[in-house]
């Protein structure tokens, strides 16, 4: 199978400071991946060897089964760095135009593409005016269009919700599954979980450059699955004998317990306990993690594990 | 051609910097500054310089002082036209296209001398209006020079281009500036013959005119145009030290820009 991105072991060191440790990813056709990572974690740094901005340190990775040092393995790609920074004299119009023509675009198709992109963001009204004078917002929009000029095959973005406001979410939202729809691959970077829960069909948890998770939401928070229990008469026995059957302690919090059974049909375990114990059930229901829970965990885990 | 796509922007680029018109300004404050000093008269026979020479010599003056403001220019875009891309990160989306890095300094390299040259042919053409309106004739063979100058500028981008990589960029137009001036002296007793009955020129000075990037030849050898075109000869050693430095520059420069982190 091809992949659109394959990643093999890449390390990029800055100094002393190992920022991607032996990192490996796949990202089939197609899909919306999504990387996440807590500040600092190296994701920006993965995103631009990817691009052969930086130079990999060691390891290999290629695009569309190009060598990422390639320039063939360039075409048919967009980008959305983290803070867009584009030339302030140009104006809306010509900066498409230019990222057009790098693109290889046929020049009779540059036209028709501009305005394609200009409409898909809106920005009918700034086409003739000069970045220099753009608000953030729009400047994002800005990179936003150089990034689909020409329709491409794969897709990165870098934060691009940056700046935007609720309504230009929404549409970015929508045009990213549309371009997935038509067959692109999107790499998405993101602090906002919320965006990457709604939109991303995979993901991968980057902590201090190393990969620590990779999979469906689904797959990822099954292991996240928990009993959210109501209880009365709740005392330290009956903790360890519901400990016996769970993946990890139970957490408290009141009346209300957290409790990680390692098998579904354990919950009917947790109930006799409860009951034999003396304690007063008021309810019992399985909860699963948000994307926000099960990466706040998997981090939290990850940190306490290195220490 | 993406190579021009490149350069119409770093055209614009360098348009936009008010140093280009302020340098553009004190050249042509310098030519009719020039004109008005020129025509003095040189008393006594003619045996040092006749009418012609005189007029000539004016020219020359002229000649290189508009080449020099124009490399300056030139010294001065080259100095930021990459580094600054690098540093404020505009050159980031640029790279993530399919387009090589060698490419990318090409086009660059092509803004500025675009804009050179452009200054350079603007300011030698109004020189050479005037020069008819106070001489009463004309001298095509200026232009002559213009053009061999523009390799002179060429290798001087390169140069500074190669240096801005490495240094920080309010100091390399100074670097250079040193370089081109330190060559243009050390060019001098080699090509005046008069003046090689006074000066002969020591082991150094002589390894430093052999060695350095023969900017100063070659503006030198640019001014004889106005006398009359000068031996092939003479062109030879220049030219190849052109050669030379230009590649090498450009070798340089494509490895660095390789490894730089964008």
């Amino acid at each position: 199978m091809r992949y659109a991105i394959e990643a093999v072991d890449i390390v990029k060191t800055f100094g002393d400071v190992k920022a991607l440790n032996q990192v490996s990813l796949e990202v089939q056709e197609g899909e919306i991946f999504g990387f996440l990572g807590p500040n600092g974690a190296g994701k920006s740094t993965f995103v631009k060897i990817l691009l052969n901005l930086v130079p990999a340190s060691a390891g290999t990775a290629e695009i569309f089964g190009r060598k990422i040092e390639n320039i063939s393995a360039r075409r048919n790609l967009g980008f959305l760095p983290e803070n867009i920074v584009a030339y302030p004299f140009l104006t809306v119009e010509d900066f498409i135009r230019f990222h057009a023509e790098l693109s290889g675009i046929p020049k009779n198709m540059i036209k028709q593409e501009i305005s394609r992109c200009i409409d898909t963001l809106g920005m009918g009204e700034k086409r003739n005016k000069r970045i220099g004078t753009l608000s953030k917002g729009m400047l994002q929009k800005v990179g936003i269009m150089q990034a689909i000029i020409g329709k491409p095959k794969m897709l990165f973005l870098d934060e691009p919700t940056s700046g935007l406001d609720p309504i230009a979410i929404k549409e970015l939202r929508s045009l990213m599954l549309d371009m997935k729809n038509n067959g692109t691959t999107i790499f998405l970077n993101s602090h906002l979980l919320s965006e990457i829960e709604r939109t991303c069909d995979r993901i991968a948890i980057l902590n201090k450059g190393k990969i620590i998770k990779t999979g469906s939401q689904y797959d990822l928070s099954v292991k996240g699955k928990h009993l959210e229990v109501i209880v009365e008469g709740f005392t330290d026995s009956m903790a360890l004998e519901i400990n016996k059957i769970c993946s990890r302690p139970v957490e408290r919090s009141g009346t209300c317990l957290m409790i990680y059974p390692e098998r579904e049909f354990d919950s009917i375990t947790v109930h006799r306990i409860i009951i034999e114990q003396g304690g007063k059930l008021l309810s019992l229901s399985w909860n699963t993690e948000s994307l926000e829970e099960l990466f706040y965990r998997i981090i939290k885990d990850e940190n306490i594990c290195n220490s | 051609m993406k190579i021009f796509a490149i350069a119409k922007v770093g055209f614009k680029e360098c348009l936009g910097y008010k140093l280009v018109y302020f340098i553009f300004l004190m050249a042509l404050l310098f030519i009719l500054l020039g004109r008005s000093c020129s025509p003095g008269e040189i008393t006594g026979n003619d045996i040092l310089f006749d009418a012609q020479a005189r007029q000539n010599l004016a020219m020359k003056v002229a000649f290189n002082g508009i080449v020099l403001w124009s490399i300056m220019l030139c010294g001065l875009l080259a100095a930021n036209i990459l580094s600054k891309e690098l540093e404020e990160g505009t050159a980031v989306i640029t790279l993530s296209r399919p387009i090589s890095r060698a490419l990318f300094a090409a086009g660059k390299l092509l803004s500025v001398l675009m804009v050179s040259v452009l200054n350079l042919f603007l300011l030698g053409f109004i020189f050479f209006v005037l020069f008819y309106f106070e001489a009463g004739y004309v001298n095509y063979n200026i232009f002559a020079g213009f053009f061999l100058m523009i390799l002179n500028m060429l290798m001087y981008a390169l140069m500074l281009l190669l240096c801005s990589l490495y240094v920080p960029r309010f100091i390399t137009p100074m670097i250079g500036i040193f370089i081109y001036l330190t060559s243009c002296w050390t060019a001098l007793p080699f090509y005046f013959s008069r003046l090689k009955l006074l000066w002969i020129p020591s082991d150094t000075i002589t390894n430093m005119h052999t060695y350095l990037p023969r900017f100063g030849d070659l503006q030198l050898i640019s001014a004889s145009y106005i006398d009359s075109a000068p031996p092939l000869n003479d062109l030879t050693g220049p030219l190849a030290s052109v050669l030379f430095y230009c590649l090498a520059f450009w070798f340089l420069i494509l490895s660095g820009f390789k490894k730089k982190q964008v």
